[in-house]
């Protein structure tokens, strides 16, 4: 089908005169305009009318175009690289003019000095230093012989021209040239809704209206050759987007071939070996028998997984050894059904990643990323709806922001975390609650958390966390009060918290987490269970129906536990909402929000003790 | 719907006792009583969980004895593809029995989650878990 194809059969690789004809060809009024505009396209026009002569000098990868003798410009087989000795910045008439008069001149295609290397070009004579003028007589498809009949029959002859190759059942072919992380980028932004606009005369034109972003494809295949209105990296990942748009507009799906090219993940199989072996020794040994330097192995073990490229076994193995040292230390918090799950779950991911075979998505979920990756949305509208100080097992000690976003109707996060497992690692909670907000300069995190949020061009990872890299610009808007929010999918009655919706089995990654806004009328009864050591707060909604709030002690959050406990603090809080975590039988309360407030119970509370 | 509960909670319990004993330490009589809780299993339709069982018995008495497990092993999971599997000589009556104790122990900690308080790492827990 393609030019590749015929000229392949003829030569390995046209030459440049050939490769330049070709794409000269391809230049039709709609793609120059496209790519500059109407105005520059008139102008260059009308000085070629008015007699302008452009001569060529054909190089190996490129031919300088002097254009009345002064102007000169350098052009290549594509309008990507190009320059001029003229001060404009982005394409100039130059530009066009160089392509009008090549494209109108007949004694331009006809180059001796290229023609016995070259069976593209018809046999004939001129000087490489051709003058031409636009004529408008020659032919170009009859100049480079059979492989051209096709091509030019797509795009300057056939009206209209076919498009069909961007709708081909296979994805991959198309994807071919794309950078792994440009349709990664792509493929994220598929998640938001855009509206398309799609114009076809020689090219097909996708509008993606939010970004206000035009991509043309022409009616050869080839997604990358298509023009964009943006330049650089970007141009690439919105050549994808609009590609994949407009696949999916038209009734194709995409997933699966995404999933695939997306999803590449490489380890060593050597280091699942040694992992399993470790495992399988613990397991065989048990617990009762293990010596505490198996804690320096386990350690160990988690660097080798690092290096061997499996990120989630290495987290694995450091929230396997945070238990076992809870177990060696004989701690309350020690529990046998975690011990047996973490080891349990973790042979079996390595014995799965050892026997290969799994689809692309759910390996990559076993061998996890060393640092998720980030996507650049261009407008995002974030309401604050609690924070939440956390410590694992596995040595990280952190803040959770609760965002939610009324845009796409969903939770997003921010997580401002810190390992502690390396020597002196220390997270301070209030010193960082406290400290400035990585995007806004004057915005403290305390107040970060309980405002109404405008980002934009925030990088997003899949799973909603946004990033703290700068670049991003932030606004802090009116605060709506919560009542006023929709909140889909998080708004829960008491009622509805014990039902058991949703539940979907997880073998390999850990269940997703389940929150949820709880609509609130008070507080009835508040007491401390000694035993199990958790304040509990008794609530209840509207109807009636009650609900335990569980919040558990530790020595870091005594304060905010024994301020909670006070009825004081809460006898005058009134219809009021919860953001709560459900952990199956258990509601942990995270914040309570009323109106434009929001109190974060452990970050808030705690600080209120302090002053 | 008790009963089944305490019967999962049961086979928990020899999970964890099994875990904090070592495997090593299963004696050729507990690996008998194991395979015959199979037929409790069965009882409850849980052919699956019964297929565990007795291929952990297996397991078990192959790695005591000196054994070789024949055939694929340990069962695949239903719905994932059969996949290129571990070589043979490599995988031996001990690796064996660890794999199908902890399908088995995965299982029975899945089939008990439902109900149950949900455990993982994004649990904040107090001081004392590192250092």
């Amino acid at each position: 089908m393609g030019l590749r194809a015929e000229g392949g059969e003829r030569m390995s690789e046209p030459s440049f005169r050939t490769r330049f004809e070709r794409f000269v060809r391809q230049c039709t009024e709609d793609y120059l305009i496209r790519h500059a505009n109407k105005g520059l396209y008139n102008r260059a026009r009308k000085d070629l009318d008015k007699g302008a002569e452009v001569a060529y000098d054909f190089g190996d990868g490129s031919v300088v175009c002097r254009i009345d003798g002064d102007t000169v410009c350098t052009l290549t087989d594509s309008l990507d690289q190009w320059s001029c000795s003229c001060p404009s910045p982005s394409i100039c008439k130059h530009v066009l003019m160089a392509l009008l008069a090549y494209s109108g001149s007949a004694d331009a295609v006809v180059d001796a000095t290229e023609g016995g290397a070259d069976d593209a070009n018809i046999a004939g004579a001129s000087d490489s230093t051709g003058v031409s003028q636009a004529s408008g007589a020659a032919d170009m498809s009859q100049a480079s012989g059979v492989a051209d009949v096709s091509q030019a029959s797509g795009t300057v002859d056939m009206s209209p021209p076919g498009f069909g190759w961007m709708l081909q059942a296979e994805l991959q072919p198309l994807l071919r040239g794309f950078t792994e992380t440009a349709l990664e980028e792509a493929w994220f932004r598929l998640r938001y809704d855009e509206t398309l606009e799609v114009k076809r005369d020689t090219l097909l034109t996708v509008r993606l209206t939010g970004s206000q972003v035009e991509v043309s494809f022409r009616a050869e295949p080839g997604p990358l050759e298509a023009l964009c209105t943006v330049k650089g990296k970007e141009a690439e990942i919105c050549k994808a987007e609009a590609l994949l748009r407009y696949r999916r507009q038209q009734g194709l799906d995409d997933t699966a071939a995404l999933e695939r090219a997306t999803h590449t993940v490489r380890y060593r199989i050597e280091a699942v070996a040694a992992c399993r072996d470790l495992i399988g020794e613990l397991l065989r040994i048990g617990l009762a028998r293990l010596p505490e330097s198996t804690l320096y192995r386990l350690e160990t073990m988690a660097v080798t997984a690092r290096s061997g490229g499996l990120p989630e076994v290495e987290r694995r193995l450091r929230g396997l050894r945070g238990e076992l040292e809870l177990f060696f230390g004989r701690h309350v918090r020690f529990s046998m059904p975690r011990m047996l799950q973490r080891l349990s779950a973790l042979r079996l991911t390595l014995r799965q990643l050892e026997r290969g075979g799994l689809p692309p998505l759910r390996q990559a979920e076993l061998v996890g990323s060393h640092r998720s990756r980030y996507y650049t949305v261009p407008r995002l509208r974030l309401y604050g709806l609690g924070a939440e100080p956390w410590q694992t097992a596995s040595g990280y000690r952190g803040i959770t922001y609760y965002l939610y976003c009324e845009d796409d109707g969903e939770l997003y996060t921010y997580n401002d975390v810190r390992p502690t497992y390396y020597e002196g690692g220390a997270y301070d909670y209030s010193a960082h609650y406290t400290a400035s907000s990585p995007w806004l300069a004057g915005l403290d995190m305390r107040r970060f958390a309980r405002a109404q949020l405008v980002f934009r061009d925030i990088k997003v990872s899949r799973d909603r966390r946004i990033s703290a890299t700068s670049g991003a610009s932030l606004e802090v808007a009116t605060r709506m009060p919560v009542e006023a929010l929709a909140l889909p999918g998080l708004r829960c009655s008491a009622a509805g918290l014990s039902a058991p919706g949703g539940y979907a089995p997880r073998l390999f990654a850990p269940a997703p987490e389940r929150l949820a806004v709880v609509p609130l009328e008070r507080i009835v009864e508040r007491h401390f269970d000694t035993a199990g050591q958790q304040l509990h707060l008794a609530a209840q909604d509207e109807a009636q129906t009650g609900v335990v709030l569980s919040l558990p002690y530790s020595a870091e959050w005594a304060r905010a536990i024994k301020r909670l406990e006070e009825p004081s603090t809460t006898e005058r809080l009134e219809y009021f909402h919860a953001l709560v975590r459900v952990e199956g039988q258990t509601v942990r309360p995270i914040s309570f929000l009323k109106g434009a407030e929001l109190t974060n119970l452990q970050l808030d509370l705690q600080d209120q003790g302090r002053r | 719907m008790q009963t089944l509960d305490s019967y999962l909670s049961s086979l928990q319990d020899w999970c964890e006792e099994a875990l904090l004993r070592g495997l090593d330490q299963l004696s050729l009589d507990e690996l008998e009583a194991l395979e015959q809780r199979a037929g409790k299993a069965e009882a409850w339709q849980l052919a699956y969980l019964a297929e565990l069982l007795r291929q952990t018995a297996q397991a078990g008495r192959a790695a005591r004895l000196g054994g070789r497990l024949s055939g694929s092993s340990v069962p695949n999971v239903p719905n994932v593809p059969n996949a290129p599997g571990v070589p043979s000589d490599q995988y031996d009556g001990e690796s064996a029995l660890a794999d199908a104790f902890c399908m088995l122990s995965q299982y029975v900690l899945l089939a008990r989650e439902q109900g149950e308080a949900r455990s993982d790492d994004s649990e904040p827990e107090e001081a004392g878990a590192t250092e």
